[in-house]
């Protein structure tokens, strides 16, 4: 051994057999450390090592170990360990945990090790803290957004009054609706230091109030706060979280124990078989559930080797890799018609058991209009007695032609194959309960006819899938669409159809993938009607949700708990104002709510193929959204609650003020009136890059910000008078990313290891992560960011209720920790620890549970079977589950308690909206009703018509459905374009954006370790790219920013680049590379109506033919190229429509048809 | 004696934790070269179509690149593990060209600006070392300890195949694409393999 150290350098000494003797000493303790030849190169911080050879590892003693996490959006919260010398952190570990809190050892590699490994992204954060283009100083801008040469440097203190001034100006005149804290991710999972979830910027309000604002935003006047997100928009209206429109409850809502009961880790080794996989990527999106995941997957192959993992998807995921049997190829968002035709199967081949369906599934077959008695639920068909009516609640009837099996036969013909009698509801006949009620209707008792959705041009119409109302959904038709054979749908109908047999529940897990396109809502509903019709639920491993297979653990009870750390001051502080709670995405329309008629005068133009810069305006808002029509200024009472009055009819409405100042408190009183419009006019973008990366259609925003009214600018065009009047954008981040650069003020912000935290790891126990180093320049933590703010608005005594004594988080945590946690003698786990001892391990391992897992049936279930199994005997009477749960899927009053914002105080005639019936609904009239009639509570301003939201397609028919049906996602992109059929899409390629594990969005995009792994030069391979100096620097200068605003340096002005530039990587599958003659590495312009991205291509058989598969998150970098803008940067949402998704307006913004052209760069 | 990897390719989930977690923990700048690299092969015409796989140097048996090196500047350590002294390489690349695996890198100006005064030449040859100081102190390399689905394990041979029953010893027939550089068949890696599983694909019916 001493001869192999006698040539290891280190520091240019030998190692002496001592001084290794020492070293060893020190890493028994933990304490395996370095100190590195670190240096600085010329204007950049950027790490420049020697390599190892060069490290005097283990010489310097003077180096401490922090633990932290991370708070961008990953999905993940792992635990990563500093190595801190000398003020820097040189690397970075994970978490080594061996023993639980209670001193006890658990195997590491287990399906329920506790342990939280990092993924690469916190691995690499070094290119991320000491990265050149970190932001130091303010930044103003004073010459035209965008211009990166009008960004002047100025104070903290200059920065902090004249947004204060701004702010409240804005707010003076229009009212708190017009701030609006925008959606943010980049600095999301935090208690103090954040705009996310939890943090002290944040508005989001999961229960629909705007109370829910944090302390920060509740002393800065209030805001209109958002509801839902940009990864979940579509599953949060559908009511994922809470009571769906189906009833099918996902496992997280007050269903949780009835329907789905996901199923753990110890359930899969132990009971699970079928496992289907929906487009699933959860081990690379969620990387605490990747070790849980693999192995219980795993241990059920091993245990149970007829067991079965399906992948249906159309790039073949990490997580499809590593745990899948079987991949399903399937042309991106097809999976409903997939799905339609499995049923279509089961009702051929007579699978499906209709006693079970008329007990507890609404709308599969039509049904007469009928009343259901509140307490028994007995149900009758005609119209009870005044006097005991109010003991009833009423069930629409279902028409015949619009039941689910009316649209899945289409032409009104069952298939020849099927035996069973499917034609109309008798007394005599069944034995069924509700089927014998329903046949002494006087109303048509057949359960279907021809499909009769209304499709007003018949062959002439330009949809797909009207053109489809009345094609029978046959395994056939569906493989024409999806590209799966019809055998294998047959197979995988057969598989279904015994689903609630014992053992051979299937569990379903979605992905969020499925959401990011125009019809997310009706796949979430098609999946949930997959599982009802085949009784796959209410069985431990039934039903459909994502995110399950999760450890199976205990917390350490003494852990110290967030809640008690945050200052008492808090809850004194009084609620804001009770705004209106509009969806995520829609800001953006807010903003042209606000400022259209200026934009229409300033040099706009819209690249909105589907909205022409006629129909803009100020109050008019894209594609007729209820959410942003209600942002007009109001009036607030005593309790900061919107006032409101009541019309002839006692439907609600808010409130609103007009623009001669009058209250308007009556609809008489509006008469020829004008509201003032809020809109959106103050922007606070903390920690994010949604207002142009993350959005879509980002070459339309930046248009846009370039032509928004400024106020103190040189740029004359767009000076208006009045601080009040002017749009503002302000920043509070790390880098000069897409969006800062189109910002008014942009301010430096720490990360997650510059600044005291305490958070929440991703299983729940709670890490406090130090300021373990430095943040560069004048970069202010969020907290001091929020504090020093608040001092300019309201002054030092507000300021104080936020911060107690105006301390830093660190300084009151600090503080907290000493007077708190440290006396204590029990009841903590740090209890007489001193803070430093607390630092050491500043969170708490958690402890496996290895029990066996056995399924579990819900109560609803065991009785729902009890019930069935009289069949015999005749059912007499109605099936009735009361305890608690069962009965929560009737009331309409679940929705609006569970619908977060899109429930919430919305609608001015809530008793006209169709009631749940007690089943599982499968069709749903208060789907439709809450559409149309979205934030009409809101909408007083309006006349009758206007209220709501539009209801009719370019064709006069309906936009929206009660049942879940196939929408062909070509009818999205024909009006998105702007195009006249589908022949104008013919020969195109369908672009999906899936995350992948190398950003968490658009975070980390900058982060050399992690660039490396996911852009190529032309021609080249992974890691062919190195921008490690390079990329995203320009904002590194002490404002004095040059013309042109590169954030790829290594690409010109007209798009020429170096040989060392790298691109996003884009996936092609292999087939049509060799068509196209497309080779791997070769430079490719991806474009469409809305925009170009240059990509380099991926050649691989991992996706489907006719599918590109670009991840989501890199910057956008325009280039003006031959006179057009072409994104360098390879950013998805340049290339995605604005259309909004069908029923809940969220983002439909991961799917685009584009076309392909070969780059020959001249050099 | 000998350290050997051990690397379970049907948990591997190609996070690439392991590959950036070597970068930061031995200070290799980002850039092309890389002592560990992820990469995911595809074979259609078999039944592992997708097979995830990460590896550095294997520290060889018969390690050709120390054969190869006429100045003597790679050196096997009596427990296995193979290291080139930096300051000894003189650029020649004989070891790059002798290694079937693609193990050993030069760097470029760019990912390595700065000489170290006791080199011989601007960039002298880089590979895996085991995290050898790391060993010594009786810890994992940094990878292994890296990998969240703890597909990576590192110790030796002999306490590998007794935890991991019998795994592949890296070989051409099973893993030809490991095989990136030269065909030589008879370095005799340390390198052990439990292979993925199976794959059904149900193309598009076109």
């Amino acid at each position: 051994m001493s001869t192999v150290n006698n040539f290891i350098n280190i520091a240019g000494t030998k190692v002496s057999t001592t001084r290794r003797g020492f070293i060893k000493g020190l890493t028994a303790l933990g304490l395996l450390s370095t100190t590195l030849g670190c240096e600085r190169r010329d204007n950049s911080s950027i790490e420049i090592s020697k390599g190892l050879s060069d490290d005097p590892y283990f010489s310097e003693p003077d180096k401490v170990y922090r633990y932290g996490t991370t708070t961008h959006n990953c999905g993940g919260r792992c635990v990563t360990q500093a190595e801190v010398h000398n003020g820097r952190i040189v690397r970075f570990f994970t978490d080594n945990s061996t023993e639980a809190y209670d001193g006890t050892d658990f195997d590491i590699s287990d399906k329920n090790s506790p342990q939280a490994k990092a993924c690469s992204r916190c691995r690499g954060y070094k290119g991320r803290l000491y990265h050149p283009g970190r932001l130091k100083y303010p930044l103003k801008q004073t010459k035209q957004r965008g211009d990166m040469s009008g960004f002047v440097r100025i104070s903290w203190n200059e920065a902090l009054k004249e947004v204060a001034t701004r702010l409240k100006a804005v707010q003076q005149k229009y009212g708190p609706e017009a701030f609006h804290p925008i959606y943010a991710c980049g600095n999301i999972y935090s208690n103090f230091q954040s705009s996310g979830y939890n943090g002290v910027l944040s508005v989001v309000s999961p229960n629909g109030v705007a109370s829910g604002a944090a302390p920060a935003i509740k002393l800065l006047g209030g805001a209109t706060s958002f509801a839902a997100d940009y990864s979940y928009h579509q599953y949060e209206f559908m009511g994922g979280y809470g009571v769906s429109y189906s009833g099918f409850d996902s496992g997280d809502g007050v269903m949780s124990n009835e329907i789905t009961i996901k199923p753990t880790t110890n359930d899969i080794a132990s009971s699970q078989s079928k496992i289907v996989l929906w487009g699933s990527n959860i081990v690379s999106t969620v990387n605490p559930l990747s070790n849980s995941w693999v192995k219980s997957i795993q241990d059920m192959k091993k245990s149970r080797p007829e067991s079965m993992v399906y992948y249906i998807g159309p790039e073949f995921s990490d997580t499809g890799i590593t745990v899948a049997d079987e991949w399903i190829q399937i042309r991106p968002y097809t999976d409903t018609a997939l799905i339609l035709a499995i049923i279509y199967e089961l009702v051929a081949t007579d699978k499906l058991d209709i006693n079970y369906l008329d007990t507890m599934v609404y709308g599969f077959s039509s049904s007469p209009e009928y009343w259901i008695h509140g307490k028994d639920r007995t149900i009758i068909t005609t119209t009870p007695d005044e006097s005991v009516i109010k003991e009833y609640l009423k069930v629409d009837a279902v028409p015949a032609g619009e039941s689910f099996l009316s649209y899945i036969l289409g032409n009104g013909k069952l298939p020849v194959s099927t035996k069973m009698d499917w034609a109309d509801y008798t007394t005599d006949s069944s034995t069924n309960y509700i089927a014998k009620s329903f046949g002494t209707s006087s109303q048509n008792k057949k359960r279907f006819e021809v499909c009769s959705y209304k499709n007003s041009l018949g062959n002439k119409t330009k949809y797909l899938t009207k053109a489809d109302f009345t094609t029978p959904k046959t395994p056939e038709w569906a493989s024409k669409t999806s590209g799966i054979p019809a055998s294998k749908i047959r197979e995988l109908a057969l598989m279904y159809s015994e689903a609630s047999q014992p053992g051979k529940q299937i569990w379903n897990e979605w992905a969020g993938g499925q959401l990011k396109q125009s019809e997310g809502c009706s796949t979430i509903f098609a999946l949930q009607v997959l599982n009802i019709v085949v009784k796959n639920w209410g069985v431990t491993g039934a039903g459909v949700a994502r995110g399950a297979i999760a450890r199976v653990q205990t917390l350490d009870p003494k852990m110290i708990n967030i809640e008690d750390v945050k200052p008492k001051s808090w809850k004194t502080i009084p609620p804001a104002p009770q705004t209106i709670v509009t969806g995520a995405t829609q800001w953006n329309s807010a903003i042209k709510f606000a400022f259209g008629d200026m934009l229409k005068h300033s040099g706009y133009k819209p690249n909105l193929p589907d909205w022409s810069i006629r129909e803009l305006g100020t109050g008019k808002a894209y594609y007729d959204d209820g959410g942003v029509k209600g942002l007009v200024k109001r009036i607030y009472d005593e309790n900061n609650q919107p006032k409101t009055f009541k019309d002839e009819n006692n439907n609600e409405y808010y409130q609103w003020v007009a623009t001669d100042g009058t209250t308007v408190d009556s609809m008489e009183k509006g008469v020829g009136k004008r509201p003032v419009y809020s809109g959106f006019r103050f922007i606070l973008n903390s920690g994010g890059n949604i207002p142009v990366n993350q959005h879509c259609n980002a070459l339309d925003s930046v248009a846009m910000y370039e032509n928004l009214p400024t106020y103190g600018y040189s740029n004359k065009r767009l000076n208006v008078a009045n601080m009040s009047d002017a749009f503002y954008l302000v920043s509070f981040d790390n880098f000069m990313s897409a969006s800062p650069r189109y910002s008014d003020y942009v301010l430096p912000a720490k990360t997650s290891w510059e600044q005291a935290d305490f958070r929440d790891l991703f299983w729940g126990n709670t890490i406090y992560q130090d300021e373990v180093i430095e943040g560069p320049g004048e970069s202010k933590s969020t907290w001091d960011f929020a504090r020093d703010l608040i001092i300019e608005y309201g002054g030092e005594e507000e300021a104080k209720k936020f911060a107690p004594e105006l301390m830093s988080f660190k300084e009151y945590f600090t503080d907290y920790y000493k007077k708190n946690v440290e006396p204590k003698k029990s009841g903590s786990a740090y209890a007489g620890k001193t803070f430093e001892e607390f630092l050491e391990k500043p969170f708490l391992t958690n402890k496996p549970n290895d029990k066996k897992g056995v399924p579990v049936l819900s109560n609803t279930r065991i009785a729902l079977e009890d019930y069935l199994s009289k069949k015999d005997s005749n059912q007499t009477i109605p099936f009735t589950f009361n305890a608690g749960s069962y009965t929560s899927i009737i009331t309409r009053d679940a929705y609006t308690l569970s619908f977060g914002g899109f429930g919430g105080n919305q609608y001015s005639n809530p008793n006209e909206c169709p009631n749940q019936s007690g089943r599982f609904h499968i069709y749903s009239g208060s789907l439709v009703w809450r559409y149309k009639n979205a934030y009409n509570m809101w909408h007083a301003y309006l006349s009758e018509n206007q209220r709501g939201q539009n209801k009719l397609d370019a064709e006069g028919d309906d936009i929206v459905y009660p049942i879940p049906m196939y929408f062909a996602y070509e009818d999205y992109f024909i009006d998105a374009y702007g195009l006249s059929n589908k022949k104008d899409l013919e020969g195109r390629f369908l672009v999906t954006t899936t995350h992948d594990k190398f950003r968490a969005h658009s975070s980390q995009s900058e982060n050399p370790y992690l660039r490396e792994l996911t852009t190529r030069t032309v021609g080249g391979d992974l890691y062919s790219g190195n921008d490690s100096d390079t990329y995203a620097i320009s904002s590194n200068s002490d404002g004095d920013m040059n013309e042109f605003p590169p954030i790829n340096s290594l690409i010109d002005k007209d798009g020429r680049s170096k040989t060392d530039a790298s691109y996003a990587v884009i996936l092609i599958n292999d087939e049509d590379a060799k068509e196209m003659e497309i080779e791997n590495g070769m430079l490719l312009d991806i474009y469409n109506e809305i925009g170009t991205v240059r990509t380099t291509a991926s050649v691989t058989s991992r996706c489907v033919k006719g599918f590109l598969g670009l991840h989501q998150g890199f910057w956008f970098d325009p280039r003006k190229i031959s006179g057009k803008l072409i994104d360098i940067g390879g950013n998805c949402n340049t290339i995605m429509a604005s259309k909004p998704s069908r029923y809940d307006h969220g983002n439909a913004q991961q799917s685009a048809m584009v076309m392909i052209k070969k780059v020959k760069l001249s050099s | 004696m000998r350290y050997a990897f051990y690397f379970d390719q049907s948990k591997c989930i190609a996070c690439n934790a392991c590959t950036v977690s070597c970068k930061d923990y031995n200070q290799v700048n980002p850039g092309p070269v890389r002592w560990r690299k992820q990469e995911t092969h595809e074979n259609q015409s078999i039944g592992r179509v997708y097979q995830n796989f990460v590896m550095s140097c294997n520290h060889c048996e018969k390690p050709a690149c120390k054969e190869a090196c006429p100045v003597d500047a790679i050196v096997k350590r009596p427990d296995g593990i193979v290291i080139i002294d930096r300051d000894k390489c003189e650029g020649i690349t004989a070891c790059i060209m002798a290694c079937p695996f693609s193990a050993i890198h030069i760097a470029s100006d760019k990912q390595e600006p700065h000489k170290k005064e006791d080199w011989i030449i601007e960039h002298p040859a880089q590979k895996c070392h085991m995290c050898y100081e790391r060993i010594d102190a009786g810890l994992k390399p940094v990878c292994v300890d890296a990998c969240p689905v703890y597909a990576l394990d590192c110790d030796t041979d002999e306490n590998l195949k007794e935890k991991y029953g019998n795994p592949h010893r890296l070989n051409k027939e099973n893993f030809s694409y490991a095989y990136s550089n030269n065909d030589d068949e008879t370095t005799e890696p340390n390198f052990y393999i439990k292979e993925g599983s199976l794959l059904k694909i149900t193309k598009l019916d076109k």
